[in-house]
């Protein structure tokens, strides 16, 4: 096969690699080769093209190159397949004589004008830039899409061939092509329309801003879908269990990676559950509550008018305004204001005896563990509460626990692009908590992590990777 | 969701293990205690060793017939008409199990957190996990059966608490009770085993049926393992006299041991075993609802799913307190020894045929 077929298939599904045939003054031809995401295009044909395109190449050999009159090319003798697959993912332009004797490769000496900000931005192209800069392989490869009747768009899907299964690509192209919408305006409705459960409360693919979550995704063998025109990526197949995970986690201190983990786990079941137990627990089931401590309870809602569920959705409501309000202001005006109208609220709630001091307690907690959580997830918690608070108001404890198998069932019947959405746990793979209930050094996380059912689980063995 | 039916045996060996300990794990320790005294637990080895053997027979009927459940097992054996006839009785019981497992299950809880409550407005709530998961197919339904490992935990913790308060003289002497007492109580506490004959109706669904044996027979053991071990703690706690007036042992043993903030734990122990029970009645809810789909060939699932629940809701009034329902229990006892049997008897006629 020839070098340019070679690389032509090398570079197959990567929409950013240029090949273009050129005609050298000699009448042969040549080809033009570059990464249309490293390098600027205007660049190659102004700095390289152009006086390549005068030269002689009937006179030009490796050994013979006049250097002198262009600043920034230079030879490669015997070209083969390896050493321009590598050039030209490292951001060099390439031009290859149809002989395939020689190649002339050049670099741009700024730096990249299209520096990152380490962030997605909302160009498409520049976000597969962000990614190739990153993942130097031919591997990484992009399929782009067309969706929307009237209100045309394009989805990309990253995704590293050789970790990633087949079958969870043509699982997700499938299911983008299929859709028959008039245009998608952001990757939140983009998640809605391709997610397996459409009507569940939980996020089923994972919400990604930056490139390093991405590109940590992408090596753990699953999908990037990235949408035209908005900076939040989508990481898929996801699970419940990835939610939870931060980029930091792996920088720092692998106890403390693990400690927040399990904080934030936590921080779903009080989340959700705190206020409806101490409706339950008031309401229904005092007799669970030892002597002693009943006394303290009882007395911190003696001057309280209400039953607990409506002193419970009273502060609940005031709560979430006070939370809709932090959002809509400006940060610095939303964070102060926030602050004393709760504080103030707070004070003078317990002092009118309108809520008990207790319920702030369990209130506040209940804020401050919502607040914890990552993005995807707080307003599935939020929802979840206030179910959980209306069945416990109905029938007490017993509300609570159907309530919590209803969403235990709900989480274990879900799937996320096929994959099972509580997983490690449910189906059981041991293998799977090292990296999300433990943190082991990262020398003994050899293995990808198995919920993406990765095609290679062993890690730095990709098909054909450089 | 893709497959929504196939399971994996290690699967449905925690599928089994749920129906084991769900159910008839709970009265086990007292039953025994008034028929065999402290010498229950070697009645629980024996009658474990029994269902072994019980289970090793299906399992290699169901290898004979690779593939098939006993609803088509039974016409090939006994030809069209009989095994139908056949057919509809084994429906009859799983049916039966299911109506009468979901009522004890709204009696008990009703009487242990919602004493006011009508037991049909309860019936109601509890159902709603079941009628969700049911909609799914079998492999959410069994993935919800991982649930039994929470609840194991709980009870091994209990106890490991409880282990220092425990005077093994009740145990002793070992065979007090006799020969004959114990051939006695075989019967009873092989019941608490019923619900590894599910194997049969489900086998169809298992993907990987070469390690089925070793599963089953596995979850066979642990429930062996776990009433051994509840009924010695429980024994050597109360001593027998004590044991043979509980209804429910296991939550007495969770009432026995006092927390400093938690003043009744038997109370997380009802709460942790709905889900439990829950596992138990969905259980035998998909064995009703697929052989009811695959026997009948309906296929209209949206109109069959909501009929099938309110008929369980409905089926499950007819008795008129729990004294009628525990009664009519007893049916159920056995039934579920004549279904064992005929599968049994499936097996060695089979080498006839």
């Amino acid at each position: 096969m020839k070098i340019i077929d070679e690389l032509m298939e090398s570079f197959r599904d990567c929409p950013d690699f240029i090949a273009r045939e050129v005609v050298l003054t000699s009448g042969k031809t040549g080809y033009l080769l570059f990464l249309e995401t490293l390098i600027e295009p205007e660049w190659v044909r102004q700095r390289f093209l152009e006086p390549l395109l005068a030269l002689d190449f009937s006179a030009v050999s490796a050994s013979a190159f006049p250097e002198s009159n262009l600043v920034g090319i230079c030879p490669i003798d015997s070209p083969d397949v390896d050493s321009l697959k590598n050039a030209v993912l490292s951001g060099s332009a390439i031009l290859l004589t149809a002989e395939e004797r020689l190649a002339l490769t050049g670099y741009p000496a700024g730096k990249n004008h299209r520096d990152p900000h380490d962030s997605f931005v909302k160009e498409l192209h520049a976000n597969l830039g962000l990614l190739r800069r990153r993942i130097a392989s031919s591997n990484l490869k992009f399929k782009v899409l067309e969706i929307g009747r009237f209100s045309p768009g394009k989805v990309g899907v990253a995704y590293l061939e050789g970790a990633v299964q087949p079958g969870l690509l043509a699982e997700l192209t499938g299911r983008i092509e299929r859709l028959k919408v008039d245009g998608v305006v952001g990757t939140g409705q983009m998640e809605r329309l391709v997610r397996d459960f459409p009507w569940s409360p939980f996020p089923q693919f994972q919400a990604a801003e930056r490139p390093d979550k991405a590109i940590a995704a992408l090596l753990a063998g699953k999908l990037l879908l990235i949408l035209d025109g908005d900076p939040v990526t989508l990481i898929a197949p996801a699970t419940f269990f990835d939610f939870f995970q931060e980029p930091d986690d792996l920088n720092g201190n692998g106890f403390t990676g693990a400690f927040s983990r399990w904080l934030r786990l936590l921080a779903v079941g009080l989340g959700i559950f705190f206020p409806a137990m101490y409706v339950a627990v008031m309401a229904y089931h005092y007799y669970i509550v030892p002597l002693h401590f009943l006394a303290v309870l009882a007395e911190s809602r003696v001057r309280v008018p209400f039953p607990p569920v409506i002193e419970v959705l009273i502060i609940e409501a005031v709560v979430e305004l006070l939370r809709e309000l932090a959002s809509r202001l400006p940060h610095y005006i939303g964070v102060i204001t926030g602050v004393v109208a709760g504080v103030l609220l707070g004070l003078a709630a317990v002092f009118t005896g309108a809520v008990s001091g207790f319920l702030i307690i369990v209130s506040m907690a209940t804020l401050i563990a919502s607040l914890v959580l990552p993005a995807d997830l707080i307003s599935s918690v939020r929802m979840l509460k206030f179910a959980t608070i209306f069945a416990t108001a109905l029938f007490g404890v017993l509300g609570l626990v159907v309530t919590a198998s209803v969403i235990f069932a709900h989480l274990v019947t879900m799937e996320s692009l096929g994959r099972p959405y509580f997983q490690p746990v449910i189906p059981f793979q041991p293998s799977g908590f090292k990296g999300v209930f433990i943190r082991t050094p990262c020398s003994h996380m050899q293995k990808r992590m198995p919920q993406p059912q990765s095609k290679r689980e062993r890690r730095g063995a990709i098909d054909g990777a450089e | 969701m893709t497959e929504r039916n196939k399971i994996t045996s290690r699967q449905l060996g925690i599928f089994i293990l749920t129906a084991q300990i769900g159910f008839g794990f709970l009265t086990l320790p007292a039953v025994l205690a008034r028929d065999t005294g402290h010498d229950g637990w070697l009645s629980i080895l024996a009658a474990g060793i029994i269902s072994s053997l019980a289970i090793i027979a299906i399992l290699l009927l169901l290898r004979k017939y690779a593939g098939k459940s006993i609803f088509e097992i039974s016409p090939r054996l006994f030809g069209r008409l009989p095994g139908k006839a056949i057919n509809l009785f084994l429906l009859l019981y799983l049916s039966y199990s299911m109506v009468l497992s979901f009522r004890v299950f709204t009696e008990f809880i009703t009487l242990y957190t919602l004493n006011l409550t009508p037991s049909l407005v309860v019936a109601l709530l509890i159902i709603t996990p079941t009628a969700y998961l049911l909609r799914y197919g079998l492999k959410p339904l069994a993935r919800f059966s991982y649930f039994i490992f929470l609840i194991l935990f709980f009870i091994l913790a209990l106890v490991f608490l409880v282990a220092n308060k425990i005077r093994w003289t009740f145990l002793m002497p070992v065979g007090a009770a006799g020969i004959a007492s114990l051939g006695k109580s075989l019967g009873t506490t092989f019941i608490a085993y019923i619900g590894f004959e599910l194997v049969a109706f489900v086998y169809p669904y298992v993907e990987d049926r070469e390690n089925t044996m070793k599963w089953v027979l596995g979850a066979n053991f642990a429930s062996m393992a776990v009433f051994t071990l509840v009924f010695l703690v429980t024994t050597g706690l109360f001593g027998e006299n004590l044991l043979k007036t509980q209804l429910i042992p296991l939550f007495e043993l969770a009432r026995y041991y006092r927390t400093p903030f938690f003043e009744r734990t038997d109370l997380l122990f009802v709460l942790l075993w709905f889900p439990l029970v829950e596992g138990v009645f969905l259980t035998y809810s998909f064995a009703v609802y697929d052989g009811l789909r695959r026997i009948f060939a309906i296929r209209n699932r949206r109109l069959f799913f909501p009929l099938f629940i309110a008929a369980t809701i409905l089926f499950s009034r007819i008795p008129a307190d729990l004294v009628q329902t525990l009664a009519a229990a007893e049916v159920v006892t056995i039934g579920g020894i004549i279904v064992v049997g005929y599968l049994i008897f499936c097996y060695l006629f089979s080498f006839v045929k």
